[in-house]
């Protein structure tokens, strides 16, 4: 029996696997672990440190699992034959162990944590032959409203974007806090009212990758998402002939009427938008009841100016 | 007259809401008559309400805990259901209001309505009995403690019939929670329940500093306290230093909500983020409030049932203190997502690593006490195995997520759920029902049943399992926490499995009340006649099951780690004095339920607005206070005479149950490089030497 089991530990998974691998993914939807199929640099770091993370940790969690198993079989009172030493409880070089080896592993993790922090840095630019494409995210009850001050153009709950091209994502919020995140891309951040955020990130195939708010926001919250198109250069253009077709303004009085509460919002898009209505916004809360009122957006008021105001008024 | 409170406040909308009433209501009026019926107010009031015995109190703490763990456990079961169920683009049975409701009573009942009393509960039983006490240093305070915290689990539970409760997640993020997204009564509720139960937890931490420091028996020196009083010590420092942060955030949001301030708003210079900069300066130590007294739970049990001395006792000790120390500079990690730079994110996600170096300490220590060990497979045994394997998987992911590189993409989604409950159910709840099963026989006189606790124990763990994993999957898979519905069709057959997960641990949960219920019918047949019914090896167990009033007839006096395994290796167990002496203990009264009742008045004044009341309220309190103090006699004496007679009691019973005999028998074994019968003091001798 005992040689028969160890081989069919090993053969078994194997067989399994080799015959069915696909039964696998299609059953438990091993495809749709986004966090592994990642579409831009920014997700695919930070697979590689999770990854990272999890196979120095087996360091711990094989040892921790094993004695215990181990120890806790061998020694079961049952067992008369073992040594047994009621008294002891102290071994200086066991002890060094001990503390050396998780110091050794954290260490390791450490010195990980701090590379990464600063390459994942989200407000730091990315590197690409390609110009960064500004775009001012601002968070309402229940939808996302994204400005693209390049283009004079504004799109609710879509975010288009050609590939290999970064992303200088602003963000605030004319309501409640939001996190922004498009898994596939990588990289959450707040969006929080009166102030300004600031995420980098960057598609690296095409495709339309989901994006939502992860923060808890009320009673739209769950239904809060967004489509995210990462399209061909000629896609792009199109895209942005298409909103710009639509015709529709994006002034004061439609932002009055966009930011009061509604649920599972499908696209819109705006064929312009005023220039720095995303820092009037955030200048509201500085200032105001964090209402925008129906007068023309301050023509001398940069996002930028607002943002290092922050919590002056 | 009645401030904002209505009649519109009892109307509800969604009809499980009636339900759940109706059966609250039921079951209040059930209890009520069955009370009435067998005449059991007089006893209720004189031995339980009006009662300062720490090990009473400690009985009611527990008994708050289980009806809590019972209603935050209903509340994860219909979040589970509802995402079962909803299926992608679906409705489900909840409403968002409801279901934000769930989620936030979720997780306000667990840690604040169960693992809190639950644990504040085994701390008062144990922990006077295992440093040679009479009683905690202010037993009048600790009354007052217990009952405070069943004024605010009332609120709580009032908040189902009388308005509705917070829909802002247990953490209450502001401007979310503030009044102008979260206009209800619910936040109000949230507030004063968390206030009041928190002004108990931070009375509670005062009471055991001062107990530990102060009431020990003699020659119990700080290295020779049991690793529990230890982690308790340390836990109610954590207490006292870190709940003022929650205490004076939420009132600060009580201002913001009811006076018009703007501390925490959106607008007029509030700051959201101060707020949870502040729940968090209070939240992670919490953390650690919560598992520390767990840590050494699992420490007293290893050395029990496996027959021998705690390995590593002095690294213990300084891997808990560091643990304690290192909590309060880990808070950032809550939020790395706000926008900070990288310097902060960096130092702020090492300082949480590093705490896994102390805790990876402890784990080692608790696997190499069990080696070269005789262990007994008791439920508290099983209890721990399951928590070192499960535990060390949450702190996997707990590293993982400590690195804000890689929480930037794991922050808010099922994967953080996953991890905390991989962290709390093995490093808490296991620990509390360990603990429970432990000192269950030393509060009753009675075991508790084996076979229904292994029941339990296979429920909870496999429960755990099925339900937890499908969140860490569903995490990855991008999936954020807290949605009513969603779009993903895949996402479903996950959440499937987790709720299949939540019905086996409702089977733990179910056969833990059967558990109880099958010991209370077989109590003869599984008493504790000799009050050691585990070869125990700390004071708690010197003393007859249940204990006598005044805990210790004769303080003893403590000359080993392991006091009472030194004793009766030392043949020194159960030494009867020449003579007894009169003990004064203090003396019931009605204050502390006066002052709960108070509080549990001017908390729900306060939600509703009813001025009038809140102050009257507070006159109340500080009138009842200022009476009390004039009472001079506050004690009573247990003569001699009863002392004696009790102790003549409890040694026939030891000669019955033929105890003398077993305390011959340890002398028989001894470290194998010690001659039998000689025992090897820690505290004597430097070290032993390594293994093998």
């Amino acid at each position: 029996m005992r040689r028969l089991r160890v081989p069919l530990i090993v053969v078994l998974p194997l067989l399994l696997s080799a015959c069915s691998a696909q039964w696998f993914i299609d059953t438990f939807y091993l495809n749709e672990l986004v966090t592994f199929f990642t579409a831009g640099p920014v997700a695919a770091y930070q697979r590689n440190v999770m990854l990272f993370t999890f196979t120095v940790m087996l360091f711990v969690l094989v040892p921790v699992v094993g004695f215990t198993l181990w120890f806790a079989w061998h020694y079961r009172a049952a067992n008369q034959k073992n040594t047994y030493t009621p008294n002891w409880h102290h071994s200086t070089v066991l002890e060094v162990f001990l503390w050396g080896g998780p110091v050794a592993i954290i260490l390791i993790l450490a010195l990980m944590t701090v590379v990464s922090t600063y390459d994942l840095d989200p407000y730091k630019p990315i590197e690409s032959e390609n110009e960064p494409i500004r775009v001012q995210a601002i968070a309402m009850d229940w939808k996302w409203l994204f400005i693209y001050p390049d283009y004079d153009v504004a799109v609710v709950s879509e975010l288009a974007m050609p590939v290999d091209t970064p992303l200088q994502i602003d963000l605030t919020s004319a309501s409640v806090m939001n996190a922004f995140m498009i898994p596939r891309l990588g990289s959450q951040i707040m969006a929080m009212s009166g102030m300004r955020t600031r995420l980098h990130l960057m598609a690296s195939e095409r495709g339309e990758f989901f994006g939502k708010n992860y923060q808890y926001s009320g009673d739209g919250f769950a239904d809060m998402r967004f489509q995210a198109l990462s399209l061909s250069q000629q896609g792009f253009d199109d895209w942005l002939a298409k909103v710009r077709a639509s015709g529709r303004a994006l002034d004061l009085d439609a932002y009055r009427a966009l930011v009061q509460p509604s649920k599972k919002v499908d696209p819109i898009y705006y064929s312009s938008a005023p220039d720095g209505l995303f820092g009037y916004v955030m200048h509201r809360f500085q200032v105001g009841d964090g209402k925008v009122p129906p007068d023309a957006v301050p023509s001398d008021l940069t996002a930028d100016d607002v943002a290092q105001h922050g919590h002056a008024h | 007259m009645f401030g904002k409170l209505t009649l519109d406040a009892l109307y509800h909308y969604d009809p499980i809401i009636v339900f759940a009433n109706v059966i609250m209501i039921g079951a209040g009026v059930l209890v009520v008559a069955l009370l009435t019926y067998y005449r059991k107010w007089g006893y209720l009031y004189r031995e339980w309400f009006t009662t300062v015995d720490h090990k009473k109190i400690g009985v009611v703490y527990i008994v708050i805990a289980l009806i809590f763990l019972l209603r935050g456990f209903i509340d994860a079961a219909m979040v589970r259901g509802q995402q079962a169920t909803v299926g992608a683009g679906g409705e489900g049975y909840l409403s968002a209001a409801h279901f934000a409701e769930l989620f936030t009573g979720h997780g306000t009942m667990m840690i604040f309505f169960m693992a809190m009393p639950f644990l504040v509960g085994l701390m008062n039983i144990a922990i006077p009995l295992q440093i040679g006490a009479r009683d905690v240093s202010f037993p009048l305070l600790n009354a007052i403690s217990v009952w405070l915290t069943a004024a605010a689990g009332a609120l709580v539970m009032i908040s189902l019939l009388v308005g509705s409760f917070s829909e802002a997640g247990w953490s209450g993020y502001t401007p979310f929670s503030g009044l102008e997204h979260s206009p209800g009564p619910g936040v109000d509720y949230w507030i004063w329940a968390l206030q009041i139960s928190g002004i108990s937890t931070t009375l509670t931490g005062v009471n055991f500093v001062t107990t530990i420091l102060k009431k020990r028996a003699p020659g119990m020196t700080l290295m020779r306290m049991p690793m529990f009083t230890w982690t308790v010590l340390c836990t109610s420092i954590l207490i006292v230093v870190s709940f003022p942060a929650l205490t004076v955030a939420l009132a600060l949001l009580a201002l913001d909500r009811s006076v018009g301030t703007h501390f925490f708003t959106s607008i007029m210079g509030g700051d959201q983020m101060m707020y949870i900069n502040m729940f968090w300066l209070w939240g992670h130590p919490e953390v650690y409030i919560l598992v520390l007294p767990a840590f050494g739970i699992f420490s007293e049990v290893v050395t029990t049932y496996c027959n021998k001395r705690l390995f590593g006792y002095t690294s213990m000790v300084w891997a808990t203190m560091a643990i304690a120390f290192l909590s309060f500079g880990v808070w950032v990690h809550h939020f790395y997502t706000m926008g900070q730079d990288p310097l902060r994110n960096s130092i702020f996600g090492i300082a949480t690593m590093v705490i896994a170096i102390p805790t990876g300490v402890k784990i080692y220590d608790w696997i190499w006490t069990m080696f070269r060990g005789r262990i007994e497979y008791k439920l508290p045994m099983l209890w721990t195995l399951g928590f070192l394997i499960t535990f060390v998987m949450g702190g996997m992911s707990g590293v993982l997520l400590a690195i804000p590189g890689a929480d930037y993409k794991m922050h808010n989604s099922l994967f953080l759920v996953a991890h905390f409950h991989n962290v709390l159910i093995p490093g808490t709840m296991f620990g509390l029902l360990a603990g429970f099963y432990y000192w269950w026989p030393k509060v009753f006189g009675f075991r508790l049943d084996e076979k229904w606790g292994r029941h339990s124990f296979w429920g909870w763990l496999v429960g755990f399992y099925v339900a937890f994993v499908p969140l860490y999957m569903l995490g990855i898979m991008g999936m954020p926490r807290r949605m009513v519905t969603y779009d993903n069709p895949t996402w479903q057959f996950w959440l499937v499995i987790a709720a299949i997960g939540a019905i086996i641990v409702a089977y733990g949960i179910f056969s833990m009340f059967m558990q109880i219920y099958v010991s209370w019918r077989d109590r003869e047949k599984n008493a504790d006649l000799t009050g050691d019914p585990w070869g125990g090896r700390t004071l708690e167990w010197a003393i007859p099951s249940p204990p006598p009033e005044y805990n210790f007839a004769v303080v003893p006096e403590v000359r080993d780690r392991d006091a009472f395994m030194e004793m009766k290796v030392k043949n020194r167990a159960y030494e009867r004095p020449a003579k007894y002496e009169d003990i004064h203990m203090p003396k019931s009264t009605p204050l502390p339920i006066v002052v709960a009742a108070l509080s549990f008045f001017f908390g729900f004044a306060y939600v509703w607005h009813i001025w009038w009341l809140a102050g009257l309220c507070v006159l109340g309190t500080v009138a009842a206070v200022i009476a009390r103090s004039f009472n001079d006699e506050t004690e009573f004496v247990i003569p001699a005479s009863q002392v004696q007679a009790d102790e003549d009691a409890f040694h026939a019973r030891l000669k019955q149950a033929d105890v003398f005999t077993y305390i011959d028998g340890i002398q028989e074994f001894g470290d194998e490089r010690t001659p039998a019968g000689q025992y090897v003091s820690p505290t004597s001798r430097a070290t032993s030497g390594a293994p093998g």
